[in-house]
């Protein structure tokens, strides 16, 4: 296992930029995700990383060795792709068993390993099924085990779930998790879904137009973020119009502290207050003289989300559990406030 | 209307066939039918004892063999290239791989006996070379569409961060999987350099088929009936092509990918 570093890295492609001084440190055993939208730069930066595409500038590096220049099948790593990337010819233990061939193992080695590791991702019923044989899922799964067998250095995980239904990607996603654990892989993720990046990761780095947004535990990115980018990208946010006044936010006739990594122009005459949805708190009113009308209720099991529609037509969205949720009606009238001390601003409505 | 459609549909597979089967029909009925009206092998047994001509269909079917092995050589490996790293390419090649089809032989058969270096002129294996050219048409495309049928980036990049060598994901990746384009290059070559007659008698060597015109001359049923033969030789390698693929799909398919 190795820790893996890209240092100063830039990319282009024709006249985008991919990549624009790119750093990043997966320590020695972890589970980084690199989360961002399309064509933020998330797999480029991991196919450098595999050495399946050269960077123009910057370094990678595994542990103390450089790696920029080492070619992708001298790297030791282990890749699962978007796409499924099975070798049609061979059955699910050949293709587990291709890389330790590569690798000129002995025959015995190889057929130990290789049912060691259909054990572990349970698909021993299934080892001598083609690839056209077997589900979205079980393929997937031979392609995870096909990349950990070679115990490689690094595992890098290309969007992974993202061609297989909810319920197979939930359980592929925990298996990925487990099997990461217990083998102690440096493992770079990339996704553009946010709750898979949130439930898998020991590390989550936000990515917006080739640029690391921020690197930080799932907690830490989701509770507070650097920018309001990355607010934005992260979980849900109501964007709520906000006064700026002596240095303080004004919403719901109440102060608040700007937040430090708030991000507007002190000429704006547009602010925005990004607030989640579980800050929003309701209180009830014995008349119609509260600030919010409820005009939707959703139940989503242990919580509900109540859609509130405010004095000019906004709507915002508070979350609680299905228990407090229960205890309001469609069209009654509440007053909304936002528990947090301090708001995220930025510009814009 | 559906009675009319059908009808259609019957007459033209009818007439279709009527125009594959009528030539040969005719053609071995004036090879292998005596006059008295029943059928012989004569032809077949003087063909086997004229040694020329055998001489001729063994010295045919090295250079087929040489054909194949070298376009085989050429193509996957550039195929492969053409479609991982410039496919933008790929139009402008197979633009030049139909050129054969529209330049004369005449004119491809003078260029290329200037061309050629004169040590390769004493020889007919130099026929290989011409044969390549002239394949590349159906030998190409027969491949590329086989490359296109597979998602060669991703089973590449699997074999690279595996760590196969590129003539390690060629052999053992690529190539068992674009089985069927390989095998209808093959078929399509063999059956070119059985039946070309321009190059080799432009340049002068005896190939079966100039041997075939030759014996025509004097013997026209003997001709004939090794004409139907390799006509119906032809037709099985590529019935056999066809069976093959089906079963391969059988086995593994590329669908589902």
């Amino acid at each position: 296992m190795s820790q893996v570093q890209l240092r100063g890295v830039r990319k282009e492609f024709g006249k985008t930029v991919a990549l624009d001084d790119f750093n990043l440190t997966i320590p020695d055993g972890s589970l980084v995700t690199l989360l961002g939208p399309s064509g933020c730069g998330k797999t480029t930066a991991l196919r450098i990383i595999a050495g399946l595409i050269k960077a123009d500038r910057g370094y990678t590096f595994f542990d103390s060795t450089e790696m920029t220049d080492t070619s992708a099948s001298a790297r030791d790593i282990g890749m699962v792709f978007q796409a499924y990337s099975l070798f049609p010819n061979m059955t699910a233990r050949e293709n587990i068993e291709f890389g330790l061939r590569v690798r000129k193992e002995a025959s015995n080695s190889i057929r130990t390993k290789s049912a060691e590791i259909l054990e572990i991702i349970g698909l021993e019923p299934h080892q001598d099924k083609y690839p056209h044989q077997m589900s979205g899922g079980q393929q997937q799964r031979v392609a995870l085990a096909r990349a950990i067998v070679i115990r490689p250095k690094v595992l890098l995980l290309d969007e992974p779930l993202s061609a297989l239904d909810a319920q197979v990607r939930d359980q592929l996603r925990d298996e990925i998790r487990r099997v990461q654990r217990e083998f102690g892989i440096t493992t770079l993720f990339v996704t553009h879904d946010q709750e898979e990046a949130m439930s898998i990761s020991d590390q989550v780095g936000v990515m917006s137009k080739g640029s690391l947004l921020q690197l930080g535990t799932p907690e830490s990115v989701y509770s507070n973020p650097v920018n309001p980018t990355v607010a934005r990208f992260i979980g849900t946010t109501n964007q709520i119009p906000v006064q700026i006044a002596s240095h303080k936010a004004h919403l719901f006739d109440t102060q608040y502290e700007i937040s430090p990594a708030s991000d507007y122009s002190p000429n704006s005459l547009k602010r925005t207050a990004l607030v989640r949805p579980e800050e929003i708190k309701l209180n009830k009113t014995n008349n119609d003289s509260g600030n919010a009308i409820i005009s939707a209720i959703s139940f989503l099991g242990p919580t509900s989300t109540i859609e509130l529609t405010m004095p000019q037509g906004l709507v915002i969205k508070a979350t609680m559990s299905s228990k407090d949720a229960s205890m309001y009606a469609i069209n009654e009238s509440v007053n909304s406030s936002v528990t947090s001390t301090s708001l995220l601003i930025t510009d814009g409505e | 209307m559906k009675f009319v459609r059908e009808l259609l549909r019957f007459t033209l597979i009818a007439v279709g066939i009527l125009f594959f089967v009528l030539p040969i029909y005719a053609s071995s009925l004036f090879a292998f039918q005596e006059n008295d009206g029943s059928f012989t092998a004569k032809p077949l047994q003087s063909a086997a004892q004229n040694e020329e001509l055998m001489e001729s269909l063994f010295l045919t079917l090295q250079i087929a063999f040489g054909t194949v092995v070298l376009t085989l050589l050429l193509l996957i490996p550039t195929i492969a290239y053409l479609h991982l790293v410039i496919p933008g390419a790929r139009a402008w090649v197979e633009f030049l791989t139909l050129t054969p089809l529209v330049i004369p032989p005449i004119v491809q058969g003078v260029g290329f006996l200037y061309s050629m270096p004169t040590s390769f002129k004493a020889t007919p294996y130099a026929l290989i070379f011409a044969y390549v050219i002239l394949a590349l048409p159906f030998s190409y495309r027969a491949i590329d569409a086989a490359f296109s049928t597979i998602d060669i980036r991703t089973l590449y990049d699997a074999s690279r961060s595996l760590g196969a060598r590129f003539i390690t994901v060629i052999m053992r990746v690529l190539i068992p999987n674009i089985a069927t384009g390989i095998f209808g290059a093959i078929f399509l070559t063999i059956a070119l350099v059985l039946g070309e007659f321009a190059y080799a008698s432009l340049l002068l060597w005896d190939t079966f088929p100039t041997m075939l015109a030759v014996a025509g001359l004097s013997d026209a049923s003997t001709a004939v009936a090794l004409s139907v033969v390799s006509l119906i030789g032809v037709w099985i390698l590529l019935n056999a092509l066809t069976l093959f693929n089906r079963r391969d799909r059988q086995a593994v398919p590329m669908g589902g990918r």
